[in-house]
């Protein structure tokens, strides 16, 4: 009976040798136990910064980093507004030393205008500004209007409000309606869509709203797309867009209002979501673009127009991230010598930092470039 | 002090075995099929080494990094004597980590069992085991050698059938040939009520 266990012990062990060789894991089971951690969703719905300081509007609050250190991983935030009693938050946005955040009051069934100040105990929002709809927040403004009419709203330091930009004219008929707002720095994209029932098709034109000169003037009509997303060129009076067909284009907003494509979505697989920077690395012009499964693309103006012009700035990105999770803030963090950051934002994962560690390092290679991800902040 | 326990047990071992001797409700031949369902709570994971940076130390309490989970198996013993049995015994252990992934092992556990009170209503029973259990967490699957141990009581209502309960333990050496993977070299010891 023992010659038999011992004859079984002694053909288990081959066996068990093969089996466990057949393991290309780059980590064990052990280790990814012992360094599982808590997941929370946390839905970060929208986030603005201040310095360091990062302050997110999710289910039940405002909430604003602790500790920014790009090495602190701890699970640190406060809460700094309660804010069950506004029925819905649609914005948050920091300027001067104030949060502003928008609230769709139900009851009168008109958007509210809030600002408070994050660096008191207890803040309570004071109430700006009441409209039907009030669209979106730029620097130190806000849009506000209606399907016949919208125009800026600017604010002081003192928050008294101005009025900015407003049209001559209402920009919509009887056969169109306003689509969206698009914000780029200080000024918006307006857009209206023209709908045909005889073709069931939607058509678009492009408008420019001036925050500054309080100017509107129409770029293009009929355009199959639209604007999705919005960010200033280095160069004055031009933008990169970013269309609902992943194209990416450039418009120049004075004279001939041209529309150049710099890349069409149905050459390669690339499809983007958003464009955030335009910067400049090593006296090279550099976009950044999310695609559509999130991973954080740059984009080499310098190959503007080819299709070889990407460097995957993170590859696989979203892979990092939870399946679900998105990404709804994207801000250039600072530079140093041959390095570049950007604070990232995401829903239910918190924030992290993309540092580009040698931008001398950049190309079109994917393999040579020297990128990293690390947490500035988790929620993790 | 360990040579003075061990002959305390073997002299206690006789003692029990002289006592039911005379009367022992096993005989050579005889079969027993036992069900076990029960919960498992995480021991410990020991890891062999520190030198990996992804775990800063070799012992970690089980219920900081994995939950309780349960156990369930079957096992058949073949008496080759009227106190001692050889069999096999296959299960399913489960439990969830911190991230509240799925870690499993499902042993496969050869035997030895000795039941030294047996009156026909009430066995107590000593199992001593070893054989293969397959890890798997997320995807990765190891195979790796499991101990156990384990002491039971069982009350018969009849002659073929009855109840009763266990406690015991689990330990599985987590050994990697893969030479990437030898700093997760160590041993998860999971404690089954059954």
């Amino acid at each position: 009976m023992k010659k038999n266990i011992k004859i079984t012990l002694i053909l288990l062990i081959p066996f068990i040798t093969l089996l466990s060789c057949d393991n290309d894991a780059t980590s064990g089971i052990l280790n990814n136990i012992v360094n599982s951690t808590v997941e929370t969703t946390y839905n970060m719905r929208y986030i603005a910064r201040n310095g360091d300081d990062l302050y997110a509007v999710e289910d039940d609050g405002i909430y604003k980093t602790v500790n920014n250190s790009a090495t602190d991983e701890t699970d640190e935030r406060e809460l700094i507004l309660d804010t069950s009693n506004y029925s819905s938050i649609e914005n948050l946005y920091f300027t001067a030393s104030n949060l502003y955040f928008v609230s769709y009051n139900p009851t009168s069934e008109e958007k509210e205008l809030y600002y408070f100040d994050p660096s008191v105990a207890s803040p309570t929002p004071t109430q700006i500004n009441v409209a039907d709809s009030i669209y979106t927040m730029t620097n130190n403004g806000y849009a506000v209007g209606d399907d016949d009419n919208y125009y800026f709203k600017n604010i002081s330091d003192t928050n008294d409000i101005t009025t900015g930009a407003e049209p001559t004219s209402p920009l919509v008929s009887a056969n169109t309606s306003l689509s969206s707002l698009v914000p780029s720095g200080d000024n918006l994209f307006v857009q209206v869509v023209t709908y045909d029932d005889s073709t069931d098709t939607s058509t678009y034109d492009y408008y420019y709203l001036a925050k500054s000169s309080g100017t509107i003037s129409q770029i293009a009509t009929d355009q199959d797309n639209t604007i999705i997303s919005a960010v200033e060129s280095n160069v004055t009076n031009e933008y990169f867009c970013v269309l609902d067909n992943a194209d990416l284009i450039k418009i120049d907003v004075t004279g001939s209002n041209s529309i150049t494509t710099y890349y069409d979505n149905d050459s390669t697989s690339y499809s983007f979501n958003n464009v955030t920077k335009n910067f400049d690395i090593s006296d090279n012009n550099y976009l950044i673009l999310l695609d559509s499964s999130n991973d954080v693309l740059l984009y080499d103006l310098s190959n503007a127009t080819n299709d070889e012009g990407f460097t995957v700035l993170e590859e696989g990105f979203a892979n990092t991230l939870s399946s679900t999770s998105d990404i709804v803030y994207i801000e250039e963090a600072h530079t140093d010598v041959n390095k570049y950051s950007f604070y990232v934002g995401t829903y239910s994962n918190g924030y992290y930092t993309i540092e580009i560690e040698d931008v001398t390092q950049l190309n079109n290679d994917e393999s040579d470039n020297s990128t990293s991800v690390e947490y500035i902040k988790s929620y993790l | 002090m360990k040579r003075k326990l061990f002959c305390l047990v073997i002299v206690l071992t006789l003692i029990s075995t002289s006592v039911f001797a005379t009367d022992t409700f096993y005989k050579k031949g005889d079969q027993k099929i036992t069900f076990n369902v029960g919960p498992s709570i995480p021991d410990f994971i020991y890891f062999f080494n520190t030198t990996d940076s992804s775990h800063t130390k070799n012992f970690y309490p089980g219920l900081e990094v994995l939950k309780i989970g349960g156990y369930g198996g079957v096992s058949f013993d073949n008496f080759y004597n009227d106190y001692e049995s050889l069999g096999v015994e296959i299960g399913y252990d489960f439990h969830y980590d911190n991230g509240s992934v799925l870690y499993s092992n499902v042993p496969i556990l050869f035997n030895y069992t000795y039941t030294p009170i047996q009156d026909g209503e009430w066995d107590l029973s000593f199992a001593a085991g070893a054989g293969i259990s397959f890890n798997s967490r997320d995807g990765q699957t190891l195979a790796s050698l499991v101990g156990s141990l384990k002491m039971n009581t069982s009350y018969f209502f009849n002659q073929n059938w009855g109840v009763g309960a266990s406690v015991g333990f689990n330990a599985a050496p987590n050994i990697n040939y893969n030479s990437n993977l030898t700093e997760d070299n160590g041993i998860i010891h999971l404690l089954l009520y059954l």
